[in-house]
């Protein structure tokens, strides 16, 4: 059965193959040559898309595949920034070292919260999630014996591998743009799995889901676990990057900055968070010109684009396609 | 164990709403290779005892053996993995992915590999994931939608969606296949294709339990019939003893009924 499957899907392959691999080539030369082609407030933008591409891709992981709207994924991304800087600054942990252990130590807090809000349906679910950061918010800011509280922590120093450090713009770029391309490929391996079937059945239809034998809980916590820890991951790579962290990186505006990216991108797919983020790290600067009109155009921009195309900018290539193929038949 | 051991036994199930009595006391058994239907008229309880065998409703009393063991307390999914798959009376899908990749997604109780195997592209991977796929294919040309693999499950018709809800099921490959009503709102000839295909189900070695109301589906495919109304059992044997039989005649038609 599956030697004749295997047969059958040899022989486009070649071709599929050489179009892949030249369009993996052009994208790292993309990359690479990306810091000699921009100035440096450009690049500087692009690194912190890169993180938000990081965070966004993990949010959609929980909100696009599993179908659950977090509101706490912020937290998450806060979690991992302090986790990083306190080990960093007051525990004198090398730097590359904490942002490694950012990841599984967001991860497992996730498995501490998930247990008690997953189970929580729709409105329950999103009104918890967001306690949870907002609470979390206020426990930074008062615990000012650990965390500095609103002065946040500052001088968090760079990575830095050997001798080498990553101070310059054009190498922190090369760190996250890494980092983004190592969280979006593990997640479509992820979602091209059994793991992934049975986050989308979740989404799809739990009664569904659970008489096919797939556990409720253990999926969910599982994505949601996965998810954080790649938020962590950005969060380090933020804190790492700025220097100082605040306890602002929990509040409702980095909540929603991650909302919109995942829903005008477009949910449940692996292009969407990648598109959202990137535009709404860049849009809002290039609308500096209007001075205080900035954010209200960008309003009514993400306002048009969730009206006009519900499913996300993805799923306009999509839908081009179709009416592609409708016109060339008719 | 025999061939003829008793695959699904429900003893004196009872379900209770707010002192309601939906299913009263109800005993009945499935064995291996059976198909084995559940009849009674509107608000007979049907469902109800149905709910509790699939796990999505708990008993108020009595138990649920599944090869000799109780499985009253399991929640459903863990039912589902021990090979108790249902189908729900009104059309469940995975409606927002194609129908190949919904009857995929059926197969979780059959593969085994986790994340780590997704990461690192392990055999044991990379086998399953062709062998999902070449398996799905066949489920769908098996009832018949073989021509709609590429399609968005949710927009197929609803006789076809039906049959993908069953291609979902079947992929899990079940001991025991649990549909309710799986002929609501089909006309008579996609009745008469889900009979078929009910039966070579069967065949193929999965007992079924049905719940119905379309009497010609069951007559001419279930070997034995149970008749619930009002939460009780009220009668149980082949398909010709039930058309015969004065309680269930009566039930139906209401005809002097008022002992209960």
């Amino acid at each position: 059965m599956s030697e004749h499957a295997g047969v059958q899907s040899d022989l486009p392959k070649p071709r599929i193959g050489t179009m892949k691999a030249a369009l993996v080539l052009v994208a790292a030369a993309a990359i690479l040559g990306f810091p000699f082609a921009v100035d440096n407030y450009t690049l500087h933008l692009a690194i912190l898309s890169a993180i938000a591409v990081i965070a966004a891709s993990s949010l959609n992981l929980v909100m696009g595949y599993v179908g659950k709207l977090s509101l706490g994924h912020a937290a998450f991304f806060g979690i991992g920034a302090y986790t990083s800087a306190l080990l960093s600054v007051s525990a004198g942990v090398p730097s590359w070292l904490a942002m490694l252990a950012a990841a599984p130590v967001t991860a497992f807090s996730a498995l501490l919260i998930g247990p008690i809000v997953l189970w929580l349906r729709g409105a329950y679910f999103i009104i918890v999630t967001l306690s949870f950061s907002m609470v979390l918010q206020l426990v930074i800011i008062n615990w000012v014996d650990f965390t500095n509280g609103p002065m946040g922590i500052l001088g968090i120093a760079y990575p830095s591998i050997g001798s080498f450090e990553f101070s310059s713009k054009a190498s922190y770029f090369y760190l996250v743009a890494a980092g983004a391309v190592v969280t979006i490929w593990c997640i479509r391996r992820l979602m091209q799995s059994r793991t992934g079937r049975a986050f989308e059945a979740l989404r799809e239809n739990e009664n569904v889901a659970m008489s096919i034998g797939v556990s409720k809980l253990h999926y969910s916590l599982l994505a949601f676990c996965i998810a954080a820890g790649f938020a962590g991951f950005a969060g380090a790579l933020y804190a790492h990057y700025v220097s100082v962290i605040t306890p602002e990186m929990f509040g409702f505006d980095v909540m929603v900055g991650m909302l919109v990216m995942v829903a005008v991108g477009g949910k449940g797919t692996l292009s969407g968070p990648v598109i959202g983020a990137i535009l709404v790290t860049f849009v809002p600067e290039q609308l500096r010109l209007v001075k205080e009109f900035r954010l209200s155009i960008f309003g009514i921009v993400l306002m048009l684009s969730v009206v006009l195309m519900p499913n996300g900018i993805a799923s306009l290539g999509p839908t081009l396609r179709g009416y592609w193929e409708r016109w060339r038949r008719s | 164990m025999t061939t003829k051991a008793d695959l699904l036994q429900v003893q004196g199930l009872t379900k209770r709403f707010d002192g309601v009595t939906a299913v009263n006391s109800v005993n009945l058994e499935v064995k291996q290779g059976e198909i084995v239907a559940l009849i009674g008229p509107n608000g007979a309880g049907k469902t109800t005892l149905f709910g509790m065998v699939t796990g999505f409703l708990k008993p108020s009393a009595g138990k649920v053996y599944f090869r000799g063991a109780d499985i009253t307390r399991m929640p459903p999914h863990r039912r589902g993995l021990l090979g108790i798959v249902c189908t729900f009376q009104k059309t469940a899908i995975f409606p927002d992915v194609t129908v190949l990749q919904a009857v995929r997604m059926g197969q979780h109780r059959k593969t085994s590999a986790g994340v780590v195997d997704a990461l690192i592209g392990s055999a044991r991977h990379q086998r399953e994931e062709s062998a999902t796929k070449a398996r799905a294919a066949e489920i769908l040309d098996f009832v018949g939608l073989g021509a709609c693999a590429d399609q968005r499950a949710g927009s197929l018709s609803y006789g076809q969606q039906r049959l993908v809800e069953l291609a979902i099921a079947l992929a899990a490959e079940p001991e025991l296949l649990l549909l309710d009503e799986p002929a609501a709102g089909l006309n008579a000839t996609e009745s008469a294709e889900l009979a078929n295909v009910i039966r070579a189900v069967r065949d193929r070695g999965t007992t079924v339990f049905l719940v119905e109301h379309d009497m010609s589906v069951i007559m001419g495919v279930c070997d034995r019939i149970y008749v619930i109304a009002f939460g009780e059992k009220i009668a149980e044997g082949r398909p010709e003893e039930i058309q015969k039989n004065e309680a269930v005649i009566e039930a139906y038609l209401g005809s002097a009924h008022v002992a209960a």
